[in-house]
């Protein structure tokens, strides 16, 4: 296994490089939350670094700051309150950052985290509830509006 | 958050995909949640119906093989289905010709002799489960209104590929061809549920053949068939089924069980009621379902050899439910005993022969009974309850019903002995008074639900011991116990956080009594204070200040309440999904339509029909259920 890190006695460490050129040294047993990071140090592609162009160092930032909570195994409640602060987020932009990062980096905890809290925002909200929320504008015709309500009366409530 | 709209750019469709299915998932989320996404923008919609997995669709209406074709084709990813002639099909667009108008296709395989089953009318206290019925055609006198036929189950079939569960309940026109037409397309389908249902052997022989994915099966009231079409399905498709139950289906017999246990090894969970299988039918599948785990037998013909082939070859067993056996006596338990070591679950429901002994076997082999259910079994008494007491101390759940003879004695040894229990259960257990229940609640201290119907001789001691032992107690139904008064609220509203309360007929209960508890319990989703004559509009004003969380409500039989005291309700409590009223005879139409407008996420209301007025009637529509006075 390729190890990045030097000295005998240190854990192996890999460094992140962020698009915006930020670099960041961490311990494998953290990076390899990411199976993207993992298969690249088990391919031994990780001299000089890993270069990640898709995610800025302020995101980078914050999903070292999962996987080092969640690489230690703590106790499962403790995690369960991480994660709700974790996603305790008033931007918008930036949770959906987290999305896309936890997707490129294929980190399926922090992706099913981030998706289930977009979820969350949309359920028990009415259309222009979920439009106002997320600014989506609506881009149906009269017509068309009428014929999607017409097909959600098909199925029933359980 | 205004600006932008970030959300679209930045999700690729797959990732969009994932949200919105997991919308549909879980709590809080479902059919609703769904449809509003659809109406959200037109890649949110194509997304939407792209992945949308399961529906609950109508059988009845003209139009009904018409929404079948155009679900199938609009919503092609749909997994699992529930088809419902008790539900009427809505309108779809554009009218139907009359030269399409479906027929009552008859179908080429039927064998049957049996005349058509005519649909059952609709009673008129059933709760409204069509949409705002704008398209319905008129209903012409004298014939029967159409229904779901095998086209539109064909169109499903054909359109949904994918389909892995799928449930046709009372549907009267479907036969054998719609079931060809589901296993020549559906190779995928695990679950089949069929109930009151005529289809005949073809059908499930197809079945077996086509669907070599079946793990369950489901069959009760079906006719039109013969054990030949059970027999064909399991030879095709037996090694896959994992669970099968049928329940009144006249035409079954032992026949089936031995196919069953011949061609079905890997079967875990099985449920007969029948009254024409005999012990042969049970040992057959004794012998040959050895990975059994549960077992469900309502079947008067049965007796104690089949129970001692269980005892015999089901080493695996954990949960046995055995209903009106008449013929079996201690000696099966014994055999049970013996050989399910690993039985965590035992319900006995009118048992007449089985005494203590029969317990007394169980509790002392099946160190892991987790549930013990007793019903009607009349020969048990207190010697029964102590030997549960002494041996059981993984005992989580104890249900007995209608156990007049058991007394209170009993109960000092599940307090010694049960400390784990979590749920208890007591209805029509005549003798069992306040001690009882002390010894519980001092033993018992994870006690989080406590159940008592008809319990005459429980009073405030009783609530008050459960009160001060018991801080994890979060249900509590304390139905027609007459003696129980405000005093014994008071000590529960202190100590225990109630998520659900049933006071029904404690009619010395007072608006005391419920303030206390409004202002103890502030987590209260479920409330019933029916029958309490003189609770009133106070109480009802405490409710809706310190229970913003309720959701269901039942204030029916309150002579007290009025109009005013539904208001305050109505302020405070957002919530309530549920709310029964009637025979108030306080409350006037300005209150029902004070609920109406006041609770939005309101799903029922039971009310007497005359106290709606035209305007309620439009807004609420489907809501509204209508109390059936039987004039």
């Amino acid at each position: 296994m390729a190890s990045a890190g030097s000295g005998d006695e240190k854990a192996a460490t890999v460094t992140l490089i962020s698009s915006d050129n930020e670099h960041f040294e961490v311990p494998e047993a953290v990076a390899t939350l990411s199976q993207t990071i993992r298969h690249m140090i088990e391919d031994g592609c990780t001299d000089g670094g890993v270069p990640l162009p898709n995610v800025t160092g302020r995101i980078l930032a914050k999903v070292l700051e999962y996987c080092n909570k969640h690489a230690a195994a703590s106790d499962k409640d403790e995690l369960e309150k991480f994660d709700k602060a974790f996603v305790d987020i008033d931007d918008q932009a930036t949770l959906f950052d987290l999305v896309m990062a936890a997707n490129y980096l294929d980190i399926r905890g922090m992706l099913d985290l981030t998706c289930q809290t977009i979820a969350d925002m949309i359920k028990g909200k009415s259309v222009e509830e979920i439009r106002e929320t997320f600014n989506i504008k609506n881009d149906f015709t009269p017509e068309e509006e009428a014929e999607i309500r017409r097909e959600n009366q098909w199925a029933f409530d359980d | 958050m205004r600006g932008a709209d970030l959300i679209n750019p930045a999700l690729p469709d797959e990732l969009l995909d994932d949200v919105i299915r997991r919308v549909g998932a879980g709590p809080g989320g479902g059919k609703r949640d769904l449809d509003a996404c659809a109406l959200v923008c037109r890649r949110w919609r194509r997304l939407e119906r792209a992945s949308r997995r399961s529906a609950r669709l109508a059988a009845s209406g003209e139009r009904a093989d018409e929404v079948l074709r155009l679900v199938a084709e609009r919503f092609p990813a749909l997994a699992d289905v529930s088809v419902d002639e008790r539900l009427t099909a809505a309108g779809v667009v554009g009218a139907v010709p009359r030269s399409r108008r479906p027929r009552q296709a008859r179908p080429v395989h039927r064998t049957s002799p049996f005349r058509r089953r005519r649909r059952l009318p609709v009673a008129s206290s059933a709760v409204h489960i069509a949409p705002f019925p704008l398209d319905q055609p008129a209903i012409d006198d004298g014939s029967e209104r159409s229904c779901l036929t095998d086209v539109g189950l064909a169109h499903l079939a054909r359109g949904c590929r994918g389909l892995e569960k799928l449930s046709l309940i009372w549907c009267s026109a479907i036969s054998s061809t719609g079931l060809v037409r589901i296993a020549e397309n559906c190779k995928n389908l695990t679950s089949l549920e069929l109930q009151a249902c005529y289809i005949g052997d073809p059908g499930l022989i197809a079945i077996g053949e086509g669907c070599k994915l079946l793990k369950n099966l489901n069959m009760r009231f079906v006719e039109g068939t013969t054990d030949e079409g059970l027999i064909g399905l399991v030879k095709s498709c037996g090694q896959s089924l994992v669970s099968l139950s049928v329940a009144t289906c006249v035409w079954l017999t032992d026949a089936s069980l031995s196919a069953v246990g011949s061609h079905c090894p890997n079967l875990e969970i099985l449920s007969v009621e029948s009254d024409r299988i005999r012990d042969d039918g049970v040992i057959s599948i004794a012998k040959g379902c050895r990975q059994l785990k549960k077992l469900k037998l309502q079947c008067i013909g049965a007796g104690d050899e089949a129970l001692d082939a269980i005892g015999l070859f089901c080493s695996l067993l954990e949960s046995l439910s055995l209903n009106n056996f008449e013929r079996f006596t201690d000696r099966s338990l014994s055999s049970i005993a013996k050989g399910c070591k690993n039985l965590t679950d035992l319900v006995l429901n009118d048992c007449q022969l089985l005494t203590d002994s029969s317990l007394e076997f169980v509790a002392r082999n099946c160190k892991k009974l987790a549930q013990l259910k007793i019903n009607g079994c009349q020969n048990m008494e207190t010697a029964a309850l102590e030997h549960i007491g002494r041996w059981c101390p993984g005992l989580l759940e104890l249900s007995l019903i209608f156990c007049p003879r058991i007394q209170d004695s009993a109960f000092l040894e599940i307090g010694r002995g049960c400390s784990l229990l979590r749920t208890l259960y007591l209805v029509d257990c005549s003798r069992i008074s306040d001690g009882a229940l002390c010894h519980i609640a001092q033993g018992c201290k994870n006690l989080t639900e406590l159940s008592i119907r008809r319990g005459y001789e429980i009073g405030d001691k009783a609530l008050i011991s459960v009160a001060e032992n018991c801080k994890s107690l979060r249900e509590l139904t304390l139905q027609f116990c007459e003696r129980v008064s405000d005093a014994g609220l008071f000590a529960i509203a202190e100590n225990c956080s109630l998520h659900k309360l049933n006071l029904c007929g404690c009619t010395l209960i007072t608006d005391s009594g419920l303030t206390a508890i409004a202002r103890g319990c502030p987590d209260l989703v479920f409330l019933d204070i029916s029958v309490l004559r003189v609770v009133g509009d106070i109480a009802l004003a405490e409710i809706g200040e310190g229970c913003p969380k309720l959701k269901e409500i039942a204030l029916s039989h309150c002579p007290e309440v009025t109009d005013v005291g539904l208001g305050h309700l109505a302020r405070g409590c957002l919530q309530v999904e549920s709310c029964q009223m009637v025979y108030c005879r306080q409350i006037t139409s300005a209150g029902v339509a004070t609920i109406i407008s006041g609770c939005s996420r309101l799903k029922k209301l039971l009310v007497e029909e005359w106290k709606v007025s035209e305007r309620t009637r439009r807004r609420a529509g489907p809501v509204l259920s209508f109390l059936c006075t039987g004039l």
